[in-house]
């Protein structure tokens, strides 16, 4: 690209040629476009860096028995068949994962959701209620970890206390084999129910325009039905692009699991989720091969799932005016 | 175009700042660890040689003139290494950078360390890691140094520098020694004089032990008779060695947990204490802190070490007292013979110098210094009997006294392919739910014996 | 132009909510509104509460809603106890800097995909997308490596550097929503004045993007005051901590002389909180429409 800068400045000849380079017409249009690519630089630059070239990366260290310390050696396909076949972390790890997300990615959206439509009426202190919500986005993920370490403490925690008070013995939370789970699911959605997924939605709500709930009430539309018909086909993209940011984020849950175990993922294995999984190949046993063939097997999944969304999302997302 | 040139003026300008932000920034990241952020990238090759206390090159040229620079790695929450380096350093006229790296960490940073070059001269280690660290190639065997200089061969405990030794080489001394995590038992005193039970003894076998777990539980009140929990494979081990058996076998290749009867026995014993004799807490109470200082249990099985810290818990609330842990019928009491050492970094330029410090930091009288300052139980088997450490309680000399007539089993023990930290792992995911009867007992014994089997049957390294 | 002013002024309007008209049934909402209001809040009550509290009646059962006599001291301990001082300083380093990078470029950046046209624009702003998707740990290891050959572990440059290469897939795509919601009529006037393509970036965009901006500092600087991850891998020794990393260390710290740990891990919790709630409630107004005023709507 820098390369381009040259002729624009001095080459009357290469006009044609450097504007059907960068995909215009005229000159004028190509030394815009040439500023387009400088203003793009420090991007391609971060994305060749820190993305592609390190995808590429692992990808090839997916193929050989890696420690960091002596160089890699090559053992083919062996890091993916021990992925499936020999380790017995990957599936529990995985299918814990997906647990974990089948109930975070719905209730944290609709939680998000009803936050945001309760915002949305505008009330005499929405501004207080609205930030008191966010507060726990705020809170730094081991600070939060270590907060409600102490809050789901067994013996004096306030919530067993509160428990105990009403006569049910509470459970060890997260010491608990069957109840860690639960436990990390209710931490992380407090600490991301009131956050940015309420403030998109937020967003996307006050986008609707107003005259359609007018038209709807005029029709004699009941509050579910306006809520029904107008608001969640008009919110429906921003449903969308909140469900795809949410299932992403849930599948790469780590740092509450890593921090309220010591990153050991016990009690029996019961938050050793998949990106725990790859962290310990990595940086704990020093199986950077094998863990980058995991990483890219994690890919996969995140891509399918992204596309499988994109797919279904032609079924129930609504485009008003068609366009971006 | 007269403003664009402003303007491609005001873009080199700021490509300008962020150069010059940069390095700044660089500097100031590497600042207090020297070797890092001004150390010259070695363009990519595989081993970047940037060898951390290099940071006068006259010095390499001329290591006798006294110009030495070493660095060495501490913990933070352990002052006398920083103050007892330094001390040395003062007299010999080495120049020393001190790095802190918390202890848990240890064994990950070392190897990102050496991954990167930047690892310190004189670096602590314990037996648990020491090995795997070693075979990648990261210390400097001192047997040649402790041929000129010997250390105190008379008074270091024999399996500590067992525990430093991998292949036939020495490659660290130790500083800090312990018989294991549950060799110990401290008993609370106004408990067993309220149930009228006799106090333990240091005679006593598992079975008394159990009997009197049993006889100081106290439903009604929530107590429980003992915390018995063997965290570790290890310590499970120390349980096996009791009866003169061993969670492993001695060439490392072959975990025993659920294939010798043995192992078996112990480990059925160590999950009735809370399924059914129900002597021992569950897992929520287990969870907590400090459940014996606060009188939740009538005794708990700890490491030696961690006496002295138990008794400032405690404090005032109650009387206690503190035995060595049960022996098996023939009176064996296996242990697992923890070490924490010094080592060189493989590419110091100073390793003699190197070999000084560590003589420095392990010898007696910084021994001394370091349980008085700090509470830190040397391998030093005199300091283990001197009368200061035994003031409050004299179980640092019935524990020297135990281990030294060499009759039970006490070498750590260490997977033959080095991988620690995954069989621990391994071990601590799959025994505890079944030690605390949330999975069958079988079928835990099962799945533990065939996940720690299956770390080592793995390849070395 | 006029319209789509006008359009632009509604919507700044209704991002702070006002033109509602109420009903009576309106007040009900106010119980659910206020019960979630209490189970957000309620943590933080505790954890300050409890970060008051002296040693023993931390572990003392019942426990008390608020400390007898509040202990500030604890908050000093943690200055002793660990070298809180001095992860303070780390992370202050590490944030601003990461934090004015992906700004700069981020901005930058935006300013290409929504107002230039040129060959791969729209492909290379899928993948910008892409990028977004793709978890830490596939590029971790490689960058970690990349940073290990370079010499920079254990520096805090692994930290803050790579957010000066574009800040960040969704700081890019939040500030190019952005400026689309501004008329493009504001640059062509300029571009017949004679104004350089910088010029109108730096002069007119960067101005009126000052919510958005806001936005992604805000983001931006609760994201690396965050960040656990990226420290927890290329930070070895203990004075080059980040709080985020250091807390979890002092979580593990043994405990000397007996003295408990968790009133003080509490005090160093509510230290680490405090600096992004600040943030926020100053820029909050900003914050808020510059997410609504993007039409982020997917």
């Amino acid at each position: 690209m820098t390369d381009g800068v040259l002729p624009a400045r001095t080459g009357r000849s290469t006009r044609p040629l450097l504007a059907s380079l960068v995909g215009v017409n005229t000159m004028m249009q190509a030394r815009d476009a040439l500023w387009g690519y400088v203003f793009l630089l420090p991007w391609i630059i971060g994305l060749v860096v820190f993305f592609l070239g390190p995808i590429i990366l692992s990808f090839l260290l997916s193929f050989t028995k890696y420690d960091v310390i002596t160089p890699p050696q090559f053992v083919g396909l062996a890091n993916y068949e021990t992925a499936f076949t020999g380790d017995d972390l990957f599936w529990p790890s995985l299918w814990r994962t997906f647990e974990y997300s089948i109930v975070v990615v719905p209730v944290g959206l609709f939680g998000s959701l009803l936050l945001a439509l309760m915002l949305n009426r505008g009330l005499p202190g929405t501004g207080f209620f609205r930030t008191a919500f966010f507060l726990s986005t705020l809170t730094p993920a081991v600070a939060l970890a270590l907060l409600w370490s102490w809050i789901l403490n067994p013996d004096i925690g306030p919530i067993n206390v509160a428990l105990r008070a009403i006569g049910i013995p509470g459970p060890g939370w997260l010491a608990d084999v069957h109840w860690a789970l639960p436990s990390v699911i209710l931490i992380n959605l407090w600490g991301s129910m009131g956050g940015n997924t309420m403030l998109i939605f937020l967003a996307g709500l006050q986008g609707v325009p107003q005259e359609l709930y007018e038209a709807a009430a005029i029709d004699g539309a009941s509050g579910w039905a306006r809520f029904r018909h107008v608001t969640l086909p008009m919110i429906s993209p921003t449903f969308f692009f909140n469900l795809v940011l949410g299932v992403i984020g849930a599948l790469k849950v780590f740092t509450t699991a890593f921090v309220v175990t010591g990153g050991n993922g016990g009690p029996n294995y019961a938050l050793w989720f998949f990106a725990l999984h790859i962290y310990q190949q990595a940086f704990s046993f020093f199986k950077m091969g094998y863990a980058s063939a995991l990483a890219w097997i994690f890919v996969v999944i995140l891509l399918a799932f992204t596309y499988f969304q994109v797919v279904l999302s032609r079924r129930w997302v609504y485009y008003a005016g068609g366009d971006e | 175009m007269a403003d664009q040139v402003v303007t491609r003026r005001r873009v080199l300008k700021a490509i300008g700042l962020f150069a010059v932000v940069t390095p700044v920034l660089a500097a100031c990241g590497g600042g207090s660890t020297g070797g890092g952020g001004t150390a010259a990238p070695s363009g990519g090759s595989a081993s970047a040689p940037t060898a951390a206390a290099t940071s006068a090159p006259a010095a390499q040229a001329n290591p006798a003139g006294g110009n030495v620079s070493l660095s060495i790695s501490v913990y933070p929450d352990r002052p006398w290494m920083k103050t007892k380096a330094q001390e040395w350093a003062d007299k010999n006229g080495v120049r020393l950078r001190v790095d802190d790296i918390a202890y848990a960490d240890m064994n990950t940073k070392q190897l990102t360390e050496l991954a990167t070059g930047t690892m310190q001269d004189v670096v602590f280690s314990g037996n648990k890691w020491i090995r795997y660290t070693a075979f990648k190639g990261a210390f400097r065997p001192i047997d040649d140094y402790v041929k000129t200089k010997p250390y105190d061969k008379e008074d270091i405990i024999p399996s500590a520098i067992t525990g430093g030794t991998f292949e036939g080489k020495l490659y660290g001394l130790p500083y800090e020694w312990n018989p294991g995590n549950i060799n110990v038992v401290m008993y609370n005193k106004d408990m067993v004089q309220q149930k009228g039970v006799n106090e333990p003894t240091d005679s006593w076998t598992h079975d008394q032990f159990t009997e009197w777990a049993a006889k100081m539980t106290d439903s009604a009140k929530g107590v429980y008779g003992t915390d018995l929990w063997p965290g570790t494979y290890y310590d499970f081990g120390d349980l096996v060695r009791d009866y003169g058996g061993d969670v492993m076998s001695d060439d490392g290749k072959k975990f025993l947990f659920g294939t010798d009867p043995l192992n078996r026995q112990i480990a059925q014993w160590v999950t009735e204490l809370r399924t059914k004799l129900k002597v021992a807490p569950p897992r929520a109470m287990m969870s907590q802190e400090q459940i014996f200082p606060s009188g939740k249990v009538a005794s708990t099985c700890t490491n030696a070490v961690s006496v002295k810290s138990t008794i400032k818990q405690i404090g005032n609330k109650f009387k206690w007292g503190v035995v060595l842990g049960p022996t098996g019928p023939e009176g064996l009491r296996g242990y697992d013979s923890f070490a924490a050492l010094w080592s060189i970094y493989i590419k110091s330029k100073f390793p003699e110098q190197a070999y000084d410090l560590i003589l420095y930091l392990t010898s007696r009288d910084t021994a001394l210094y370091a349980l008085m300052k700090d509470g830190q139980v040397p391998a030093r088997i005199s300091v283990w009997r001197d009368p200061e450490a035994n003031k409050e309680t004299d179980i640092f000399k019935r524990v020297a006294d135990w281990i030294s007539d060499g009759k039970s089993k006490g070498p750590f023990p260490i997977p033959d392919n080095l991988r620690y930290t995954e069989l621990e792992t391994a071990f601590e995911n799959n025994a505890f739910p079944m030690f605390y009867g949330e999975v069958d007992f079988a079928t835990g014994l099962q799945k533990t014996q065939e996940a720690c089997q299956k770390v080592m049957d793995q390849p070395r390294g | 132009m006029a319209m789509s002013e006008k359009v632009f002024a509604e919507r700044a309007a209704r991002a702070v909510g006002v033109g509602r008209r109420r009903g009576v049934g309106d007040l009900l909402l106010y119980v659910p509104l206020i019960i979630f209001a209490i189970i957000f809040v309620f943590p933080f009550f505790w954890s300050v509460s409890s970060s008051l509290k002296p040693p023993d009646e931390i572990l003392s059962f019942p426990p008390t809603l608020l400390p007898s006599v509040p202990r500030w001291s604890n908050y000093v301990r943690v200055f002793e106890r660990a070298p809180f001082a001095r992860w303070i300083l780390n992370t202050i380093i590490v944030v601003v800097l990461a934090t004015l990078g992906a700004v700069l470029s981020s901005s930058l950046v935006a300013y290409s995909f929504a107002r230039f046209r040129y060959r791969g624009r729209d492909l290379l702003f899928m993948i910008t997308l892409g990028t977004m998707m793709l978890p830490a740990q596939v590029t971790l290891i490689p960058q970690y490596i990349l940073w290990s050959k370079l010499g920079f572990v254990n520096t805090l440059l692994p930290l803050f550097v790579p957010q000066w290469f574009g800040g960040g897939a969704f700081n890019i795509f939040l500030l190019r929503q952005f400026i689309l919601t501004i008329p493009r009529e504001f640059d062509e006037a300029a571009i017949i004045d004679g104004a350089s393509r910088f010029h109108i970036f730096r002069a007119i965009l960067l101005p009126l993007c000052v919510p958005a901006l806001m936005t992604v500092v805000i983001i931006s600087f609760i994201a690396n005051w965050d960040d656990y991850l990226t420290p927890l891998v290329y930070l070895n020794s203990e004075m080059q901590y980040t709080l985020a990393l250091g807390l979890s260390l002092f979580k593990n710290y043994p405990e000397t002389g007996g003295e408990p740990l968790q009133h003080l891990l509490m005090a160093a919790s509510v230290m680490t909180i405090l600096p992004p709630v600040l943030l926020f409630f100053i820029a909050q107004r900003y914050f808020v429409q510059g997410i609504v005023m993007s039409g982020i709507k997917g």
